[in-house]
């Protein structure tokens, strides 16, 4: 009955780079309220009684890890592990056993930018839910025990992390694309920063940083708007109205855009990552890139860089091409994994990929299937509280308005085949990129070989 | 007298769902070629989740090809007599939908998330592939290694994954189960189309098949699709399936496993356990037992040896019942650096003889049951969820009214049952185990130094 089971799937997940999407019929995909309480709050809703769920995702924008200390690297984390760790007058094990007992999921996120934050219930419980977030918000107890217990979890992670090609290829990105930056710390923290860190730091940060100015809060199923209204109040009314010294981050582009580092790993396969500078939101080509990126590796099965590496040479079992963004950096990651003797094969066949796409461009049949899919397959995402509640979020945390989803269809259509030839020569530059190789051989071409990871140890 | 009635139907009106609630409402029906068809409307958004579930995974496959039923998976995406290679994904991917498939020990399944108007599409391309498989001899090897890629990033780039293969394979010797679904290396470097279209022919019928359909429709609505597409595939009834018997081995079985890709002991120890269509009562109760035993931070064996005895950094309990044979039930934990393995293995057989011993707390099996039940709502709250259940359940033998009334079931278990099932499934000496450690490999020059160090000191 449970089916949660070991099952091989054909692909990798692979998702675009922020799902957004939209139908064709003309009609809104969701049906977005603004609710603003008595205390001044306000949240994003979509009501849904279709399930006696209630799910909620909250945000403190700019509350990352990227202020954290450069000693006291995964903070942020560690204030996420242990925020639903106790609070009031509840221990660690009372609060825990309340949240499983209730059938309540509550789990908070530290991530470079935002600090954010997720619940959900089952309506019968909806009182008990907001009253523990409210506690762990306002609160939090960070005792000895259970911070000492997420620090060794934490570490064990990091441990188990060292070998694994992924993950090391990923530290490399951080550490090379950023380098004096505050991205260039690992978020995760490290094996002598996280013992460094203390409940004091703990609470000073959340005291400092969670504050109403930086909150964004969206909701979804089973609750009408008044209810949002008291529930608002109740969980956030307590926090402080902004910061005393707001914290400020710097841009920055892609650093070592020139270099090919390789770090050595006694394993079959060989983790490749090749990095470009990426594409700014409000870009006016930005949406000329979503389609381009659809086209060329963001699409799974029938993208480019799927057809030519995976489907007509066998080279990788997933490849894809993604833009991550984050409110100081934005960058194009390409990512695939193949055995160690086609490593070169591998990076030659995407830089063919990429040179075709720049000198060819797309075709007609390649542009409307791009657009079909990017519109058609936005209300794909939309099947649960969890995940309705979720993207509204993310719009929030882009400054996107409620209706993005349903502005984007006009966005999308107008792009043309000259757009996107244009997006690609921009983009996928010759002499700005950084390729990442991880696995048990040097490649000939390696510019940099490094022996110790750097922000791990 | 009277307070104690009253509490007691306090309590059945708490946690009894009432006989006729069903979980997912679903509504099913037979095609005349035997095709299995359910459905469970979910009008949430104009969207379908369609899936077809063959009752036949890797637990099926010939003594050395393993690795072909998983194999033959993707070499359903490269063609048949009327489709082009990779057509079927781009046809889905335009009309704005999402495809993808996986394959168990005892089921494979094909799925595509799409804009409901294109449902009967999707009938079409997929009924199609039931019978008319033709991958080109090019695609085919090119998938072999695309699969080969696959399986060194999942286990053998992975020293965990590979300690856990092992383990399969030792508790369950001689059995597929034993064997990994992507099939062991050598294997699958030799898996040829033949073999994996053999498989196909004999496996993949309309009377070995499940359709589910989840989403914004109902069958009255769709059934004239159904059988226009599904109902037009002829084919043979598939063989009967076959499980070897696995000798009783009265020895302990211990994998000492090192590995220098490992920077952090690990350990685990595996049991043989009940199927649900084999034992109903012992597999719920052992479903009761994941949850008690390990089901999250308030369980009782992360209080226990993770935040009281500080054994472990981290303990975990699973049962897994999704197989039409047999199930099995894991411990894992990484021990603390001044916990031995012999140590915390013992912390976790007292933990288990405790509550043989001694049974349950007050409440805590009604508090157990309320949070399965409870999952069974939260299950409702998606599109996907609800095929998955359902297919994988009915694939490995439960019925549609098994899924739908599991949490009276769940609510029928009692204590004794609990405990039973944990003296019979969970008890050294009673059961069929393998007990493993992982520790991190200690280079050769290292090791010397260490015992020329230890000689040293007896001087």
């Amino acid at each position: 009955m449970r089916y949660l089971v070991p099952v091989l799937c054909l692909f990798l997940f692979i998702s675009l780079p922020f799902a957004v999407i939209a139908q064709d019929n003309g009609a809104q995909i969701l049906d977005v309220q603004e609710v603003v309480s008595d205390g001044g709050i306000t949240a994003w809703l979509v009501e849904d009684h279709t399930v006696p769920v209630i799910s909620m995702h909250f945000a403190f924008k700019g509350a990352g890890s990227a202020l954290e200390p450069d000693e006291k690297q995964g903070l942020v984390q560690l204030l996420s592990n242990t925020m639903d760790e106790g609070a009031a007058d509840l221990d660690s094990q009372t609060f825990q056993k309340t949240l499983a007992d209730n059938s309540i999921s509550l789990s908070f996120s530290g991530g470079r930018d935002n600090f954010g934050g997720s619940l959900k219930t089952l309506t019968k419980n909806k009182d008990l839910a907001f009253d523990l977030l409210s506690k762990a918000l306002i609160e939090p107890r960070f005792d000895n025990e259970p911070l000492d217990r997420m620090k060794q979890s934490n570490l064990s992670r990091i441990k188990t992390s060292l070998t694994d090609p992924d993950w090391i290829a990923a530290r490399l990105q951080n550490d090379l694309a950023f380098e004096g930056h505050p991205y260039a710390r690992n978020s995760g923290g490290t094996l002598s920063s996280l013992p460094k860190i203390t409940a004091e730091d703990l609470r000073s940060f959340a005291k400092k940083e969670f504050t109403k100015d930086r909150l964004i809060v969206s909701v979804a199923g089973d609750i009408s708007p008044e209810q949002v209204k008291s529930m608002l109040d109740e969980i956030f009314s307590d926090l402080p109205e902004k910061p005393e010294k707001p914290s400020e981050t710097n841009d920055i582009a892609l650093k070592n855009g020139n270099e090919i580092a390789y770090f050595g790993l006694d394993v079959p396969q060989s983790a490749v990552r090749i990095i470009y500078e990426g594409i700014q939101r409000d870009d006016p080509d930005y949406y000329a890139f979503q389609v381009m990126n659809q086209i060329f590796g963001a699409g799974g099965f029938g993208s480019r860089l799927m057809e030519e590496v995976r489907e007509k040479k066998g080279l990788t079992y997933g490849i894809y091409s993604s833009l991550q963004r984050l409110n100081h950096a934005q960058l194009i990651v390409i990512g695939a994994s193949t055995q160690t003797k086609t490593v070169d094969e591998l990076v030659s066949t995407v830089d063919q990929t990429i040179q075709n796409m720049k000198q060819n461009g797309v075709t007609e049949q390649e542009l409307e299937d791009a657009k079909s899919y990017i519109l058609g397959s936005l209300p794909l995402g939309l099947t649960s509280t969890g995940a309705i509640s979720a993207t509204l979020l993310s719009l929030q945390e882009e400054d996107l308005p409620k209706d993005y989803l349903d502005q984007l269809r006009d966005k999308i259509r107008n792009i043309t085949r000259e757009d996107v030839s244009q997006i690609a020569q921009r983009l996928l530059t010759d002499d700005d990129r950084l390729v990442i190789i991880v696995g048990e051989e040097k490649p000939a071409s390696a510019t940099r070989e490094i022996t110790e990871l750097p922000n791990a140890l | 007298m009277l307070k104690h009635i009253l509490a007691t139907v306090f309590l059945i009106l708490v946690f009894c769902v009432p006989a006729q609630a069903k979980v997912f409402n679903a509504q099913s029906t037979m095609l005349d070629n035997g095709l299995e068809v359910v459905v469970i409307p979910n009008h949430r958004a104009p969207i379908v989740y369609h899936m077809l579930w063959y009752k036949v995974g890797s637990s099926q496959e010939l003594s050395g090809e393993s690795g072909s039923a998983h194999f033959l998976e993707h070499l359903l995406f490269k063609g048949t007599e009327n489709q082009e290679p990779g057509e079927f994904s781009r046809i889905v991917r335009r009309l704005g939908g999402e495809d993808n498939a996986f394959t168990s020990y005892d089921y494979t399944a094909y799925h595509q998330m799409i804009a409901k108007e294109h449902l009967r599409r999707m009938m079409e391309l997929e009924s199609d592939r039931m019978r008319n498989a033709n991958a080109p001899e090019k695609d085919v090897l090119s998938e072999r290694e695309v699969v080969l890629e696959e399986r060194r990033q999942r286990t053998d780039n992975n020293p965990q994954a590979k300690f856990f293969e092992q383990l399969r394979s030792y508790l369950f010797p001689g059995h597929p189960y034993g064997k990994p679904v992507i099939g062991w290396m050598d294997e699958v470097s030799g898996l040829e189309r033949d073999q994996a279209l053999a498989f196909y022919n004999e496996w993949y019928t309309p009377s070995n098949a499940i359709l589910v359909i989840s989403g914004d429709v109902t069958l009255e609505e769709i059934l004239t699709d159904i059988k226009e597409t599904y109902g037009q595939v002829k084919g043979d009834p598939a063989p009967e399936k076959t499980y070897p018997v696995i000798p009783d081995f009265k020895n302990d079985v211990r994998l000492e496993a090192s590995d220098p890709q490992v920077k952090e002991r690990l350990f685990a120890k595996g049991y043989r356990a009940p199927v649900y269509t084999k034992d109903k009562t012992a597999s719920l109760a052992m479903s009761l037992l994941d949850d008690i035993l390990g089901g999250g931070p308030s369980a009782r064996l992360y209080k226990a040896i993770v935040i009281e005895q500080k054994k472990a950094v981290s303990a975990s309990f699973s049962y897994n019942a999704d197989y039409r044979d047999i199930g099995s039930a894991w411990f894992t934990a990484i021990p603390t650096e001044d916990t031995s393995f012999k140590a915390l293995e013992n912390a976790f057989i007292s933990e288990v003889e405790r509550l043989v011993k001694n049974g349950l707390d007050d409440g805590e099996l009604a508090q157990s049951k309320a949070r399965l039940t409870n999952a069974a709502i939260y299950a409702r709250d998606s599109l996907g969820g609800p095929a998955r259940i359902i297919g994988g359940s009915l694939a490995t033998g439960s019925t549609l009214n098994d899924v739908e009334t599991w949490p009276e079931q769940i609510m029928a278990i009692t204590e004794e049952d609990i405990i039973a099932a944990a003296k019979n499934y969970l008890m050294p000496g009673e059961a069929n185990t393998v007990t493993g450690t992982l520790i991190p490999a200690t280079p050769p020059l290292e090791e010397a130094e260490k015992l020329a160090d230890d000689a040293g000191e007896k001087e």
